[in-house]
């Protein structure tokens, strides 16, 4: 059996979660009755046990409705229960062990050996677990996330994004129909009977929530009471009937969430929209009640802390009445602009007809420092996902990106990144005979490599670092499909699969053939690092021959040490990000590699797609943390290249050689790639019109997303703490320009105070 | 001479002070003046120089034996460059391994540049912006004119920066090829400038005099400095001259210390470290002035 810790973080959380309302007694309580009935439903099938489950988290799960709530549903997570994902409880029946053991310390000691007796069954009964003892390989596969691996699995269901359209069509009762007719077609199973059962779960999800709601009446203002009664109402259409004002639906759409455990939501434009817009015509709502909505909705999704989900996304083609959706997506736009919340992560689709004062309102979101929305040009992305995705453009027309940037197809495809592969570490795994130079072990998994004395052309060099890439995409295609078997053997996910098509026409769990497209993704991390570093081998060692290629892995091995003038040199070779060929078509080789690599071996296995993605997250720098110097010049231990972005601000050429260089990668190839790029607000507001126009030009040429970042002052002092991330910020006035972080220092302060209007 | 070779500084891309829309500013080694603010200071030589940057050295002393001219040596833990032996070979510029050496330019032939700006061509067409010439003098350039023919030919705008202190020729051989001319009006008092930068005031007035009369495109410039022109009673003059010469587009560029470091590295003392950076507020009331006498004023960046 594989070595690992069941304890290791199983995400990087950056926010911080809001404490259980529960007293850690009830939460014990709680956590013992649901490891009861896990065990009593043992033998029994999985979709009885999942629903049995699921009745003793919920209602109990839901907190009080604090008193600025416009619409009711507010979870706690314990440390067992039940869920997808790991960002929020964790994935099918769960314990995360390293909170099971900190809930510990709230608890008198004479309780301990309870918790202790939950964590024993867990052991054996945690889904995860059970993934990692099939998955991880000594070395080799690591778990997520132990960042001494080149490559790391987990069994989650992230991203998935529902059919709301289905569920507003056709509300609890319409769906219970549907399901009733397919019971008579098809024939009754475990699936539909545990499918009514969650449906009867929502709506006592409803009631209970609507007795909170009536006790918070009493000694409520007249104001708030009004608000409660319409919650009051509102819940009690929706435990069964479809919608008909946009805080029903909103209602509606939440709880549904919620129960469902999925932490991206979607095209909320398009579902939501036409609530919204028929509310404001009849004036039962006014512009005003409608931004307050929006806004409660915001604080509901930043209140979970899911990190780096929360995705929310506007605009684009596909929409079924764009007209109410831009209504929404305007609106939208304003609680975005007001809010700076870190989520939801607001997302704009657009292309070119697109009206030209959401994409205005959009850039003055930007520029006030909003950070969102994020920027998706669907002229590229939609034939893009046509080709990767291997469907229809009706069908790409429903992209959506989720988490870190993956994208799925609303309410149609499974596409969770299960996989996480560190490019960097495989190419210094494949240049020192299979040993990782981060601790010395050998992680080449029996592939033969030659040593680098051996290697005599940058060819040899390139062609040993695909071979073992090779394996290690094998490895990666086994796992994602392992973790679907896994789950599957486990669970149902009753709520995602019935909203999910064709599950319940098919009669079929997500992962047991009911799901229309089954996808999944591998994020790749050190892709720039990598590209960066072939580029400086070929010039320094092959090119230049200022050393051998041995010598060149020995000094990069010991940190540079004794050796700054080389890895000068090869900090100093060609960097991609510049518009420069050299540098870009390096990028552009390694990625179509790893791209194509990854895509056949889910085409061959059988899958709809299975993508790489370059995401955006904390990863590259906790793996970055345990990953040696590079030969791009990267020192050890030093974060790797973020998203689709150069290593530590290496362009340097200002944003048209960065923009161009972005628009070198096929997105035909890909499901998802993030890209961030820094303004200073003098150039972003004080010249709007270019930055507008310049981003014209960048989607024309095939850019496919981007998200800009405005440096206002608490920007200027991050960048004057770690230079090394912000090399790429730029100064300019007339006649002159430089590197903010070059700048002397009571100069930067200057800039800080004045020139850049921080 | 169609491919014409130049002493090129930089070349700064996506640049959006210098001329309309978006721009490439290629910035020439050389100039015949020497105004003290000036934030290129290692433009001004017609030679490259070297530069040497203290916080990047260890004084490990790894250069000094590549020098040939014995300019380099470490003293007290210091590195040391006698400017006056240092010829700029740059042999010392690859073997340091802080990377604190470079030479203030290289050599580049107009196809060179040309490949470079070309890059942007579809930013160019969006926005309307081109090229840019700057420095250093742009226009004391040998083949400046081939460049800047070259560019027409490849539908750039072109732009340039000058002090117009030079011969009425040179600016005559490049009119047919320049959409916009960026002047630099320095001061209105002929002692003053003169002491200062350098500059005949007469020949730089008469430029302007004959370009305006052959209907060429004339934005005027002052940098704004606080113990030389920023008085509203000299801004009032430099205004008048601009209105007598027939120039309406004017431009203020309030004064920085941005280039400061380049002068340590150039081992050359900065002499205007006393005075205050200026904002865009600071010299707002003396572009009110000019709106006032009929100038079209925008404060640049
Ligand atoms: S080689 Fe570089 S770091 Fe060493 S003394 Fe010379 S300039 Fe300084
Ligand atoms: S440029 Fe040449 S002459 Fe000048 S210091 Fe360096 S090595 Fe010596």
């Amino acid at each position: 059996m594989p070595k690992f810790s069941v304890e290791t973080p199983q995400n990087v959380a950056v926010s911080i979660k809001i404490p259980p309302e529960m007293s850690p007694m009830d939460q014990l309580e709680l956590m013992e009755r649901y490891t009861a009935t896990h065990r009593a439903y043992e033998g029994k099938s999985r979709e009885e046990r999942e629903i049995a489950c699921l009745r003793i988290l919920y209602p109990a799960l839901f907190r009080s409705i604090e008193p600025d709530d416009l619409f009711a549903g507010r979870l706690d997570f314990l440390p067992i229960g039940f869920g997808c994902v790991t960002s929020v409880g964790g994935v099918g029946h769960y314990c995360v062990f390293n909170k099971l053991t900190a809930f510990k310390d709230l608890l008198p000691s004479d309780e301990h050996e309870r918790v202790d007796a939950l964590y024993d069954y867990w052991l054996e009964h945690d889904l995860k677990t059970k993934y990692c003892r099939q998955a991880l390989k000594d070395d080799v596969v690591g778990m997520f996330i132990d960042v001494e691996y080149p490559l790391i699995v987990t069994a989650r269901l992230s991203g998935m994004m529902l059919n709301y359209h289905m569920l507003m069509d056709l509300g609890i009762s319409g769906i219970r129909e549907r399901i009733h007719e397919q019971q008579e077609k098809l024939g009754d199973n475990d699936f539909y009977r545990a499918s009514l059962a969650s449906l009867e779960l929502f709506s006592s999800c409803c009631d209970h929530l609507a007795d909170k709601v009536r006790s918070d009446m009493e000694g409520a203002t007249p104001k708030r009471r009004e608000e409660l009664l319409r919650m009051e109402s509102a819940l009690l259409r929706i435990r069964n009937d479809r919608p008909e004002t946009f805080v029903e639906a909103l209602q509606l759409f939440w709880l549904y969430a919620l129960l469902a455990g999925v932490i991206n939501y979607g095209r909320m434009d398009d579902v939501l929209g036409p609530f919204l817009a028929r509310d404001l015509r009849t004036g039962h709502l006014t512009e005003s009640e409608a931004f307050s909505l929006l806004q409660s909705l915001w604080t509901m999704i930043e209140n979970r802390r899911t990190t780096v989900n929360g995705r929310i996304i506007v605009g684009g083609r596909g929409r079924l009445d764009p007209e109410s959706a831009d209504i929404f997506t305007r609106i939208a736009m304003d609680v975005a602009h007001s809010c700076r919340y870190v989520e939801p992560q607001f997302t704009l689709r657009f292309d070119r007809e697109t009206p030209d004062d959401i994409i205005d309102a959009a850039l003055d979101a930007i520029g006030s420092g909003a950070t969102y929305p994020t920027l998706y040009n669907d002229d590229v992305h939609i034939p893009a996902v046509m080709r990767a995705m291997r469907v229809d453009e009706k069908t790409a027309e429903q992209y959506v990106p989720f988490g870190c940037g993956e994208f799925v197809i609303q309410g149609q495809s499974v596409g969770t990144p299960n996989i996480c592969i560190n490019l960097l570490k495989i190419l210094q795994i494949a240049l020192n005979d299979g040993i990782d130079p981060m601790d010395g072990i050998d992680k080449s998994d029996g592939v033969s490599l030659l040593p680098a004395e051996e290697i005599d052309s940058f060819d040899v060099l390139f062609s040993q670092y695909k071979r073992l890439l090779d394996h290690y995409f094998d490895l990666s295609i086994e796992s994602q499909l392992l973790s679907y078997d896994v789950m599957n053997q486990e669970v149902s996910f009753l709520f995602t699969s019935i909203l999910m098509d064709d599950c319940v026409e098919r009669g079929k769990a997500v992962l047991d053939g009911g799901i229309r497209y089954l996808g999944g993704t591998v994020e790749t991390y050190g892709n720039i690092n990598v590209s960066d570093s072939l580029a400086a081998i070929k010039k320094v060692v092959f090119e230049d021959q200022r050393v051998t290629l041995s010598a060149l892995r020995d000094a990069v091995n010991r940190d540079f040490d004794g050796d700054m003038l080389l890895r000068r040199h090869l900090w100093e070779a060609p960097k991609y990000g510049n518009d420069n060929d050299e540098a870009d078509t390096m990028a552009n080789e390694v990625f179509e590699f790893v791209a194509n690599g990854i895509r056949d071996r889910g085409i061959n296995a059988g899958m709809t797609y299975f993508l790489i993605v370059i995401s955006n997250n904390q990863l590259n720098t906790e793996w970055g943390r345990r990953t040696a110097a590079s030969y791009d010049g990267r020192r050890k231990g030093q974060f790797m290249n973020p998203a689709n972005n150069p290593q530590g601000g290496a362009n340097t050429s200002g944003p048209t050689a960065m923009l161009n260089s972005l628009t070198r990668f096929d997105a035909g190839l890909h499901g998802g790639s993030l890209q961030n790029i820094k303004f200073t607000p003098d150039f972003f507001n004080g010249h709007r019109d270019l930055v507008k126009k310049m981003f014209r030009v960048y989607f024309d040429r095939g850019g496919c997303q981007l998200m800009v970042t405005i440096v206002n002052r608490g920007e200027l002092e991050k960048a004057v703490k770690n230079p090394d991330t912000y090399r790429d910020l730029l100064v300019r006035v007339s006649g002159f320009s430089a590197v903010f972080v070059n700048l002397e220092t009571d100069i930067q302060e200057e800039l800080m105070s004045r020139v850049l209007y921080g | 001479m169609d491919n014409p070779k130049f002493f090129v500084t930089s070349i700064e891309r996506g640049a959006y002070h210098d001329g309309p829309g978006l721009r490439t500013v290629v910035f020439f080694q050389g100039c015949p003046l020497h105004c003290a603010w000036c934030c290129n200071p290692e433009t001004q030589p017609f030679r490259p120089v070297l530069l040497h940057e203290g916080k990047r050295c260890v004084a490990c002393g790894n250069c000094v034996p590549h020098c040939p001219q014995q300019a380099l040596s470490l003293r007290e833990g210091r590195l040391h460059v006698d400017r006056a032996q240092c010829i700029s070979c740059g042999r010392c510029v690859p073997v340091c391994p802080g990377g604190a050496y470079s030479l203030s330019s290289e050599i580049m032939s107009s196809e060179e540049i040309l490949a470079v700006v070309m890059k942007d061509a579809d930013y160019y067409r969006a926005t309307g912006g081109g090229l840019t010439l700057s420095g250093g003098e742009p226009l004391c350039q040998r083949g400046v004119e081939v460049l800047l023919f070259q560019a027409k030919q490849a539908n750039l705008t072109t732009c340039v920066e000058t002090t117009a202190a030079l011969s009425y020729k040179v600016l005559e051989s490049v009119l047919p090829y320049v959409d916009y001319f960026y002047i630099d009006l320095k001061h209105s008092d002929r002692d003053i400038l003169l002491r200062e930068t350098g500059a005949d005031l007469d020949l730089v007035t008469s430029n302007i005099g004959k370009l305006m009369d052959k209907g060429a495109n004339v934005t005027l410039r002052t940098a704004v400095i606080p113990w030389y022109n920023d008085d509203l009673s000299t801004l009032r003059s430099i205004f008048h001259l601009a209105l007598a010469l027939g120039v309406t587009t004017y431009v203020l560029l309030p004064f920085h210390q941005l280039g400061r470091a380049k002068y340590a590295k150039l081992g050359r003392p900065y002499t205007l470290e006393h005075l205050k950076t200026l904002t865009p507020e600071d010299v707002s009331e003396a572009a009110s002035l000019g709106r006032q006498m009929g100038l079209d004023v925008r404060i640049g960046g």
